[in-house]
C-alpha cells in the first residue's frame, strides 16, 4: 500500500506540498515505511512566512488576556487528547508508552507557563528620572519565528518556544524532523481544534533547503533550532548573518559522578534511567559513569546486573521498559560506536547487540550496553552516541571527575550523586553545563526554567522555556515622557 | 504480569477498578452498598487516569522491580455469585485484595504524589470493606 504524503499546516489550512521530493518516515517496530514527508519548496516556505506576516498585526492588537485564553482552551483540547497524542508518540518514535506520556506532560506545562503572559509581558517605570519627565519599558512582539526541531521530542520540543512566541503576540512557524513528524503534525491538529486563528501557528515540512530558505527570509524574525551540534552551528551562524535573533540547544555528553558516599541501591535507577530512557536519544541522557574511588567496583555490578533485566520491546506495550532506537539508520550508527568502543579497547561488559525481541524481528533494537574500562581520550567517551551506550570510569577522585567533564566540548548536562553537601556545592559551582544535577539522573528543567547549555551544546543567550523564552520573543522599548 | 513501570501499575489499577465494577453490577440495585461502590469506583478510575496523565514526569521514570499483577486477582471463583450474600462475601474479599494491591503499588511507586493517591485509596478499600462486612452481619 503505497503510504500517505503528510500535508503542510499554512493560514489554518492543511495543503499538500506541490514538491515532488519526499523522504519516508519509518516504523522503528519493523523499519518499514510509514508516511512521505515532502521537502517543501522555498515558494512553500514563502507561502508559510506570509501567512504568518499577515496575521501577525491583528494577533499582536489581540489583547494578552485574550492571548491567554487561547492557551488554556489548548490546554484543554490537550488534555483531552492525552492518550491520542502519547500514542502516536511512541508508535513513530518507538520510545514507551510512559516515556510518551511524560513528554505529552511536559508539553502541555509549557502551554501552562505560557498562559502566563499577561503577568510576564509587563513592562516597568520610574516618574521622575527628571524634572517631570517619565521613564517605562514596554515589552511588545516582535513578529514571524520559527523553529526547527528534532525527533527525539517530537511534541515538547516545538512546545519550549510555540505557545510562549505566540501568548507573547507573535506569529510562528514550525518546521518538524524529517524522521518523526506525525507527533508534531497532531499538535497543529489540536491547535487548529482549539481555533487559533488563520497563520497564527504554521507547520511547513522538509529539510535542509526548507529549513535554509527559513532562515534567509527577510521577514523571519528569528529562529530556535534543537538538534545536532554541526546543524546548530550553522543555523546559527546563517540566522545571526541575516539579522535574526537564534537560539540553538544542540549536542551532548553528560556525565553521572558517583561519590563513594552516595548509596548504590538508590542511585543505580537514577542512572539507569538517565542513561537507557528514551533509549539514551535525549539531549540530557548521561552517557559517561564517573565512578569516583572504591565505589566503582560495587557500582559497576549492579549496574550491569539491574541492566540485563530491563526489559525491551514495543513502547506501547505497558510492561517495557525501552523501546526501539527511532531507526534503522541510527541503530547502524549506535552498532558502529559500540564496535569503536571494542577497537579503541574498552571492555563491553554488557553487550546490547543481538538483543531478541520475538515479536518485533525486524525493529531497530538495541539491549542496554555497557562499557568498562573507558579511557577519556577514546571516541565512545568524547563523541555523542545518542543510544543506549554506557561508558563506566574509575577515577580516583573527585578533581579527576570534574576535569575530565571539563575536558569534554559538550557542556548540556551534569549529575553528581553524593550525600556530602560540600561535593554538592563544589560540583554545581564548578562544572561548566547548562543543567546540573544532585541526586537526579536527568536534570531536566521544568518549564517554569529554562533549558540551558554551556560549550558546544549552546549557542546564543536566552534558552527555550521559562522567563528566558518570554524575553526571546519580545522586544524591549524605552519610552521617556515629558508632558509638564 | 511485570508490573515494572508507571503505567503498567496504573493501567493494571483501572483494569482493578473497572473488573470490580463490573462484578458489582450484577448485584447492584437502588440505593444498595453496590451501587454505591459503583459510583465511588467511577471516580476511583477518574483519579487513577488523571494520576496517569499528571503524575508521569521524565525525571522519576525509574525502573520498578518486584511488583507482578498475578498475586492480585479479582476474578470471582465459579459459584461465589450465586446470591447476594454470596457476593457480599466475595466483595469482602475482593476489598482485602485491593487493599493489599494499592498499599504494595504505593510502595513500589516513585512518584510521591501518586503513592499518596494509592495509599488513599487503600484507606478507602478499607472502609468499603468493613461496610461490606457490616451487610454480610446483617
Amino acid at each position: 500500500m503505497e503510504s500517505a504524503t503528510l500535508r503542510n499546516y499554512i493560514d489554518g489550512q492543511w495543503v499538500a506540498s506541490s514538491s515532488g521530493e519526499t523522504l519516508d518516515t519509518h516504523d522503528p517496530l519493523t523499519g518499514k515505511p510509514v508516511a512521505k514527508v515532502p521537502l517543501s519548496t522555498p515558494n512553500e516556505v514563502h507561502a508559510a512566512v506570509a501567512a504568518a506576516k499577515a496575521a501577525f498585526q491583528e494577533w499582536r492588537e489581540t489583547p494578552v488576556l485574550t492571548r491567554a485564553q487561547h492557551m488554556f482552551r489548548l490546554k484543554e483540547v490537550m488534555e483531552t487528547r492525552f492518550e491520542e497524542l502519547a500514542g502516536t508518540i511512541s508508535k513513530e518514535h518507538g520510545k514507551t508508552i510512559d516515556e510518551a506520556r511524560g513528554e505529552v506532560r511536559r508539553t502541555i506545562e509549557n502551554v501552562e507557563v505560557a498562559a502566563g503572559a499577561p503577568r510576564m509581558m509587563m513592562g516597568y517605570n520610574t516618574e521622575d528620572v527628571a524634572a517631570g519627565i517619565d521613564e517605562e519599558v514596554v515589552l511588545q512582539p516582535v513578529g514571524v519565528f520559527c523553529a526547527v526541531t528534532p525527533f527525539n521530542f517530537p511534541a515538547m520540543v516545538p512546545f519550549m518556544f510555540l505557545p510562549y512566541a505566540v501568548a507573547c503576540g507573535n506569529t510562528y512557524i514550525v518546521k518538524p524532523s524529517e524522521i518523526c513528524p506525525a507527533g508534531t503534525a497532531m499538535l497543529f491538529d489540536i491547535m487548529e481544534e482549539a481555533d487559533f486563528p488563520p497563520g497564527v501557528v504554521n507547520m511547513i515540512h522538509g529539510a535542509g533547503e526548507t529549513v535554509d530558505a527559513l532562515l534567509t527570509h527577510p521577514d523571519v524574525a528569528g529562529v530556535s533550532f534543537v538538534g545536532s551540534t554541526p546543524v546548530g552551528k550553522h543555523i546559527y551562524s546563517t540566522a545571526a548573518a541575516h539579522g535574526k535573533r537564534a537560539q540553538s540547544q544542540m549536542g551532548a555528553k553528560n556525565c553521572l559522578v558517583m561519590m563513594p558516599d552516595a548509596p548504590v541501591d538508590r542511585t543505580v535507577p537514577a542512572i539507569l534511567s538517565s542513561v537507557f530512557g528514551n533509549a539514551g536519544q535525549r539531549c540530557l541522557a548521561g552517557s559517561l559513569v564517573l565512578a569516583v574511588g572504591d565505589v566503582y567496583e560495587p557500582l559497576k555490578a549492579r549496574l550491569v546486573e539491574a541492566a540485563a533485566r530491563i526489559k525491551v520491546g514495543g513502547g506501547l506495550d505497558e510492561a517495557v521498559q525501552m523501546g526501539p532506537v527511532v531507526t534503522h539508520r541510527a541503530q547502524e550508527r549506535i552498532l558502529g560506536y559500540i564496535e569503536k568502543g571494542i577497537e579503541e579497547g574498552a571492555e563491553l561488559i554488557l553487550d546490547g547487540r543481538q538483543v531478541a525481541v520475538e515479536e518485533h524481528p525486524d525493529g531497530c533494537f538495541i539491549g542496554p550496553t555497557i562499557f568498562d574500562k573507558v579511557r577519556p581520550e577514546m571516541v565512545i567517551a568524547r563523541e555523542e552516541i545518542f543510544g543506549p551506550v554506557m561508558g563506566i570510569l574509575h577515577v580516583a577522585d573527585f578533581e579527576e571527575a570534574l576535569a575530565i567533564i571539563e575536558s569534554i566540548p559538550y557542556g548540556n548536562a551534569a549529575s553528581l550523586f553524593t550525600s556530602n553537601g560540600k561535593w554538592a556545592r563544589e560540583f554545581k559551582y564548578r562544572v561548566r553545563a547548562g543543567n546540573i544535577g544532585v541526586n537526579i539522573g536527568v536534570p531536566a528543567p521544568l518549564s517554569t526554567y529554562p533549558l540551558c547549555g554551556l560549550k558546544e551544546s549552546f549557542h546564543g543567550d536566552l534558552h527555550g522555556q521559562g522567563l528566558d523564552a518570554f524575553q526571546f520573543f519580545t522586544d524591549r522599548k524605552v519610552v521617556i515622557t515629558r508632558w509638564s | 504480569m511485570d508490573l515494572g513501570s508507571f503505567g503498567a501499575i496504573l493501567r493494571f489499577a483501572i483494569e482493578l477498578e473497572e473488573q470490580v465494577i463490573a462484578l458489582y453490577e450484577t448485584s447492584a440495585r437502588e440505593d444498595n452498598i453496590f451501587s454505591r461502590l459503583i459510583q465511588d469506583g467511577k471516580k476511583r478510575t477518574q483519579r487513577l487516569e488523571r494520576a496517569r496523565r499528571e503524575g508521569v514526569v521524565e525525571m522519576v521514570l525509574e525502573p520498578i522491580t518486584g511488583f507482578d499483577s498475578d498475586a492480585y486477582s479479582v476474578k470471582p471463583v465459579a459459584g461465589s455469585n450465586e446470591n447476594e450474600l454470596d457476593l457480599l462475601r466475595m466483595a469482602v474479599m475482593i476489598e482485602d485484595t485491593m487493599i493489599r494491591f494499592y498499599r504494595d503499588a504505593a510502595d513500589k511507586m516513585p512518584v510521591l504524589g501518586v503513592a499518596r493517591l494509592l495509599q488513599r485509596l487503600a484507606d478507602e478499600n478499607k472502609r468499603r470493606k468493613a461496610q461490606l462486612a457490616d451487610e454480610v452481619g446483617n
